[in-house]
C-alpha cells in the first residue's frame, strides 16, 4: 500500500510542478460498519469522506484504494466508481468530480475480509484546473482492524479407567475429550462442536455434554455442542460411554475426533481433526451353544420320548450363573430328568393345564482351553406322550447366563424339535336322507375309516337316536345303538347301516341324529372320539293321511284307538254309518293325530260293521280338502 | 197293533252306530231307493218283503226281483226276492240280501302305534236270508172297510268283517190297512231280534201313510205317494217321502220316481232321490227294468238297477 502511494505522489509532483503550494489541500476520514468488521468473508462497508480544505477549488477529484487483502464486493458514491488493476494491484476508484474549497464528498466500498487485516489507507488525486492533476493526499483518520475467533489450543484426550485394555461384554468403556480454547483469537467462537463416531457394535450407555452444552446422535455419530466459546475460556470435557456387544470377542474402535466452529456471521472459521486420538479396545466374552436332540421322530400315544440337551461354551471367557430350561410341548407329561453333574439337578414346574417346564442350573461353564471344568454339560429328560398328535412340538431349549463381569448375555436357544404321534385316527361320516315322512323309515349309513398311522383297536360306533324315532334295524330297546367293530387296520374302513322309524308323526319338526366313533391305540389309550361332522337333519313332513289299523279292533289296536294321522291342524274326521248317520265328529288335532276309540257321540261303543269316514282338512290354497274312505270294525 | 209294536222298537241302543247290522236298514230295491225308502204303506212284492211284510198281500203276480246296487264307498249290494200270493189268500215271499266289499285296504301299526304300512285287502260282507208271509185280517178281525192285512218276515243273517263272523236272527212285523179313497196306512216293527256281536239290532218302528190313485189320465196312468216316519232309538226321527207317476202306453208303462230322505247326515247330500221304471205287461211274462241314481256326497253315487219278472199266479 505504501509503495503504491509513493508512486502516485511522484506522479502528482510531475504533473503539478511549482504550483503545488497554491493547490487545494484535502483530509480523508474513514468509518467501518459493522464495527469491528468480522473476518471469515463476512461483508462490511468501508465509508471514505474527502474534504477540500482550500484555499482553492479542485476541478476534479479521484479517490482510490487498494483492495489486495480483501474481497471486492462493490462500490458506490461519486460520479462513478469501479475496480481496476493498476500496476498489477487491484484498486477501487471513485470519480468524485469537482470539489469546491470547504466542501466534502463520501464514497463507499463493500468488501469482505478473510481473517485479520490492518485498516485501509485510501488516497485522493485532484486537479485544480491549472494543468494536469497536481496533487494527492493520504488517509488522515478512521479505519478498523478485522477480528476473528481462532483457537490457539485444542487438546483432546481419551481416558480409560480399567487396565488392561481388555473388556468383557457389557462393561462400560469411557471416551473423554478435553478441550481448551484459552488464548484463542480475537472474537467469540460460535456454535463450537465436537463429534465422534460410535464404535461399531457398541451400545451407547451414556453421553455427557460440557456444562451448558448439549449432545445428540445422528446415525453413528455423537455430537456435542458447546455453544459459543468466549475469548479466553477455560478447559472443559465431554464424555461418551459405550458397552461392548454380546459376542464372543470384539474390538471397540474409536475414531479420531473432529471439531468445528463458526464466527458471528455464520462462517465456519475453524474445523478438522485437531489431534489423532483414535483408540481400540479388545473385548472377550462368554457364550453358550445349545444342541437339543430327540431319540425318535415317531412315537405312539402313551409312549416315551427322551430329549437330550448339550451345552458348550465356544468363547474365550467363562459363562456363569447358567440356567437351562425347556418348556414341554403340549401333549407331553414329564416323567424323568437327569443331569450329568451331581451337584446340579433338573427341576420340573407346571401342571397338565398350564404346561410343564423342566429347568437346570449350573454355576459355570468354562471355555475350552481354560484348563477348568466343566466346559460342556448334558441334560436329558423323558416325557410321556399324552396327546394324540398328529405332531407334538416344536419346542426349544433356552439358556440364560452371565459373563465374568456379571453382565447378563443374550439368551441362547436350540433349534426346534418335533416328533410325530403314531396313532390310529378315525374318520367318520354318516349319510342319510335329509327328510323323512312321519311314520316312515329312514336308513342311515355310518362309515368309519382308520386314516391314522397305527392300527385302531376297540373301534366302536355309537349312534344316538333322536326323539320321536326308534331303531328298527338293528332293533334296540333304548335310544342308543352301538356297533363294536374291533380292530381296524391302517386305511381300512367299515360301514354299518341303521334304520330308524318315527314313533309318532310330528310334522315340520327338525331333529338331529348324532353318531360318533371311538378307538384305542396299541397302548390302550383312548383316542379322541370322532363325531359325525355331517350331522343329518331329519325333517319330517306330512304325508297323505293315514287311517290305521284297519280293520279296527278296539281290543287289539295300540291304545284301543283307530288312528288318523298326518293331519294338518284344524282337520276334522267324521265317521258315518253305511246309511249316512253321523256316528261322531273328531276334532282338536294334536301332533297331527286324531284318534277314535270306537264310540259314538253318546260315548257308546259302536257295533261291528262297515263305516264310512270323511277327513276334512285345510287345503294349502284355502278352503278345505276332503278325503273319504271306509273301514271295518271288529268286536 | 201299533200300540203293541211300539214298545218293541225300544232297546238299549241310543246313538248312531250303536246298533249292529246297520245293513238291515238299507233300501233293497231300485224302486225303494228311488222313492226315498218310503215303501211301508204302498210297497208290494220284493219291496214289501224288505219294508213291510204286510204288503206281500198286495203282490199280484208271481214276482221275481233282482236289484244290484252300487253302494257308496265301492260296496256292492245284491237283492233277490220272490213273492207270490196264493189262491187261498195268504202271500209268501223269500229273499236273499248280500252286501259285499272285498277291497278294503288293510293298514298296520307297529307296537309303538306308528303306521306300519298296508298289508293287502280284507273283506266286509253281510248276508241275509229272509222268508215272510202276509195274511188278510178281514176274516179274523172284521173291519172290512179297512181291509187290514198283516205280515211277518223272519230273517237270518250273518256279518263278516275280515275273519270275524257273527250270526243273527230278526223278524219284521207289519200291518197295513186301506181306509179308502186311495189311502193306505202301514206300520212295521223292523229288525226285532237277538243281539249281533254284542250289540242290539237296529230296531225301529216305521209308521207310514200312502195314497194311490189310478186310473188318472189314461187307464194305465197311476200316482203313488207315500210318507214314512221311522222311530228308532239310535237315530233321530226323520221323514221319508216318495212318489211315483206311471204313464201307460198300452202294455208299456214308464214310471218316474222321486223321493226325499231325512236323516242322511253326510255333507252335500240333499236327501232327494230319483229313479225311472219300465214295465211291459204285454205278454205272458211281465217284466220291468228300474234304475235309480242318488248322489251321496263325498262318497260318490248310489246307483241301482233292477230286473223284475212277473208271472201269472197259479190258479
Amino acid at each position: 500500500m505504501m509503495e503504491f502511494r509513493g508512486i502516485l505522489a511522484a506522479f502528482a509532483l510531475v504533473l503539478g510542478g511549482a504550483d503545488a503550494l497554491a493547490q487545494p489541500s484535502f483530509t480523508i476520514d474513514q468509518s467501518v460498519s459493522p464495527t469491528p468488521p468480522i473476518g471469515g468473508e463476512c461483508p462490511f462497508s468501508w465509508d471514505i469522506t474527502v474534504t477540500n480544505n482550500g484555499p482553492t477549488d479542485a476541478t476534479s477529484v479521484w479517490v482510490c484504494d487498494t483492495i489486495q487483502a480483501q474481497v471486492y464486493l462493490g462500490c458506490s458514491g461519486g460520479l462513478s466508481c469501479g475496480r481496476d488493476i493498476v500496476m498489477g494491484n487491484p484498486i477501487a476508484w471513485w470519480d468524485v468530480g469537482p470539489l469546491a474549497a470547504g466542501s466534502s464528498a463520501t464514497v463507499h466500498l463493500l468488501v469482505a475480509a478473510y481473517y485479520t487485516c490492518s485498516s485501509f489507507e485510501p488516497m485522493v488525486i485532484f486537479d485544480d484546473g491549472t494543468g494536469p492533476p497536481n496533487g494527492y493526499a493520504g488517509a488522515l483518520s478512521g479505519g478498523a482492524e478485522v477480528v476473528n475467533p481462532v483457537p490457539s489450543t485444542f487438546d483432546a484426550t481419551i481416558n480409560k479407567a480399567f487396565p488392561p485394555d481388555m473388556y468383557v461384554s457389557g462393561e462400560p468403556v469411557k471416551f473423554q475429550v478435553t478441550y481448551n480454547l484459552s488464548g484463542a483469537g480475537t472474537d467469540t467462537a460460535a456454535n463450537f462442536r465436537i463429534w465422534d463416531t460410535i464404535p461399531a457394535g457398541a451400545n451407547v450407555l451414556r453421553m455427557d455434554p460440557a456444562p451448558g452444552g448439549t449432545v445428540w446422535t445422528v446415525g453413528n455419530l455423537v455430537i456435542w455442542n458447546m455453544g459459543d466459546i468466549p475469548i479466553a475460556s477455560t478447559e472443559n470435557t465431554v464424555t461418551l460411554w459405550v458397552a461392548a456387544p454380546n459376542v464372543c470377542s470384539a474390538a471397540i474402535v474409536n475414531s479420531d475426533f473432529s471439531y468445528a466452529s463458526e464466527n458471528r456471521c455464520g462462517k465456519t472459521v475453524i474445523s478438522g481433526p485437531l489431534q489423532l486420538k483414535s483408540k481400540q479396545y479388545a473385548v472377550t466374552n462368554a457364550g453358550i451353544t445349545i444342541n437339543k436332540s430327540i431319540d425318535r421322530t415317531v412315537a405312539p400315544q402313551g409312549g416315551m420320548v427322551t430329549y437330550t440337551i448339550d451345552i458348550t461354551n465356544p468363547c474365550e471367557s467363562s459363562a456363569l450363573n447358567i440356567t437351562v430350561w425347556d418348556s414341554l410341548p403340549a401333549g407331553t407329561v414329564p416323567c424323568a430328568s437327569t443331569f450329568d453333574s451331581a451337584s446340579n439337578s433338573g427341576t420340573v414346574w407346571g401342571d397338565s393345564v398350564n404346561g410343564y417346564m423342566v429347568a437346570w442350573s449350573l454355576d459355570a461353564l468354562y471355555h475350552v482351553g481354560s484348563g477348568w471344568t466343566p466346559t460342556t454339560a448334558t441334560m436329558d429328560f423323558t416325557v410321556s406322550v399324552s396327546g394324540s398328535g398328529p405332531t407334538v412340538g416344536p419346542n426349544r431349549a433356552y439358556a440364560d447366563f452371565t459373563n465374568k463381569g456379571g453382565y447378563w448375555q443374550s439368551r441362547a436357544s436350540s433349534g426346534p424339535r418335533t416328533f410325530t404321534v403314531m396313532n390310529p385316527f378315525l374318520q367318520f361320516s354318516m349319510t342319510g336322507p335329509s327328510s323323512v315322512a312321519g311314520g316312515e323309515s329312514a336308513t342311515f349309513t355310518l362309515t368309519v375309516k382308520n386314516v391314522g398311522t397305527d392300527t385302531a383297536f376297540g373301534v366302536r360306533i355309537v349312534d344316538t337316536i333322536p326323539a320321536y324315532f326308534y331303531a328298527v334295524d338293528p332293533v334296540v330297546s333304548g335310544s342308543v345303538v352301538s356297533w363294536d367293530i374291533g380292530t381296524l387296520d391302517i386305511g381300512a374302513s367299515v360301514t354299518v347301516t341303521l334304520t330308524i322309524k318315527s314313533v309318532r308323526q310330528e310334522a315340520n319338526r327338525t331333529v338331529t341324529m348324532q353318531a360318533s366313533a371311538s378307538s384305542l391305540n396299541g397302548n390302550g389309550i383312548a383316542m379322541a372320539t370322532v363325531k359325525d361332522s355331517d350331522t343329518v337333519v331329519l325333517e319330517m313332513k306330512l304325508a297323505e293321511p293315514k287311517v290305521y289299523p284297519t280293520p279296527f279292533n278296539p281290543a287289539k289296536a295300540v291304545g284301543g284307538v283307530l288312528k288318523f294321522t298326518e293331519l294338518p291342524d284344524g282337520s276334522t274326521v267324521t265317521i258315518y254309518t253305511l246309511t249316512g248317520a253321523e256316528v261322531i265328529k273328531l276334532s282338536g288335532v294334536k301332533n297331527h293325530w286324531l284318534v277314535w276309540p270306537g264310540i259314538n257321540k253318546e260315548k257308546e261303543q259302536v257295533a261291528a260293521g262297515m263305516y264310512l269316514y270323511m277327513i276334512e282338512m285345510p287345503a294349502s290354497g284355502g278352503g278345505k280338502k276332503k278325503i273319504e274312505g271306509r273301514f271295518g270294525l271288529v268286536r | 197293533m201299533f200300540a203293541m209294536l211300539l214298545p218293541m222298537a225300544a232297546g238299549a241302543a241310543s246313538g248312531a252306530g250303536s246298533s249292529a247290522g246297520e245293513e238291515l236298514r238299507l233300501a233293497r230295491t231300485a224302486r225303494d231307493l228311488a222313492m226315498g225308502d218310503a215303501q211301508v204303506a204302498t210297497g208290494s212284492g220284493g219291496d214289501a218283503l224288505a219294508s213291510n211284510p204286510a204288503g206281500l198281500l198286495d203282490t199280484k203276480l208271481l214276482t221275481l226281483h233282482l236289484t244290484h246296487v252300487f253302494q257308496a264307498a265301492e260296496t256292492q249290494q245284491e237283492y233277490f226276492a220272490w213273492a207270490q200270493r196264493l189262491p187261498f189268500g195268504p202271500a209268501f215271499g223269500a229273499g236273499l240280501f248280500w252286501l259285499y266289499n272285498g277291497g278294503m285296504t288293510r293298514t298296520m301299526e307297529d307296537t309303538w302305534g306308528a303306521y306300519a304300512g298296508e298289508a293287502g285287502k280284507y273283506a266286509v260282507g253281510f248276508l241275509a236270508v229272509s222268508a215272510g208271509c202276509a195274511i188278510d185280517l178281514k176274516p179274523l178281525v172284521g173291519l172290512d172297510l179297512l181291509r187290514p192285512s198283516a205280515g211277518v218276515v223272519v230273517r237270518a243273517f250273518g256279518q263278516q268283517v275280515d275273519d270275524s263272523r257273527d250270526l243273527g236272527l230278526s223278524a219284521d212285523l207289519g200291518l197295513r190297512i186301506r181306509p179308502g179313497l186311495g189311502f193306505v196306512l202301514g206300520g212295521v216293527l223292523q229288525n226285532a231280534g237277538r243281539k249281533l256281536a254284542g250289540a242290539d239290532l237296529p230296531r225301529q218302528f216305521v209308521g207310514a201313510v200312502g195314497w194311490e190313485m189310478a186310473p188318472l189320465a189314461t187307464e194305465a196312468d197311476a200316482l203313488t205317494v207315500e210318507a214314512d216316519m221311522p222311530f228308532a232309538l239310535d237315530k233321530d226321527t226323520a221323514v221319508r217321502f216318495g212318489a211315483e207317476y206311471a204313464i201307460g202306453f198300452g202294455a208299456v208303462t214308464l214310471a218316474f220316481r222321486g223321493g226325499m230322505m231325512q236323516g242322511v247326515e253326510v255333507p252335500d247330500v240333499s236327501g232327494f232321490t230319483f229313479g225311472l221304471g219300465f214295465r211291459n205287461t204285454g205278454g205272458s211274462l211281465a217284466w220291468g227294468l228300474d234304475y235309480t241314481g242318488i248322489p251321496f256326497g263325498p262318497f260318490g253315487y248310489i246307483q241301482a238297477i233292477a230286473l223284475t219278472a212277473g208271472f201269472a199266479p197259479p190258479q
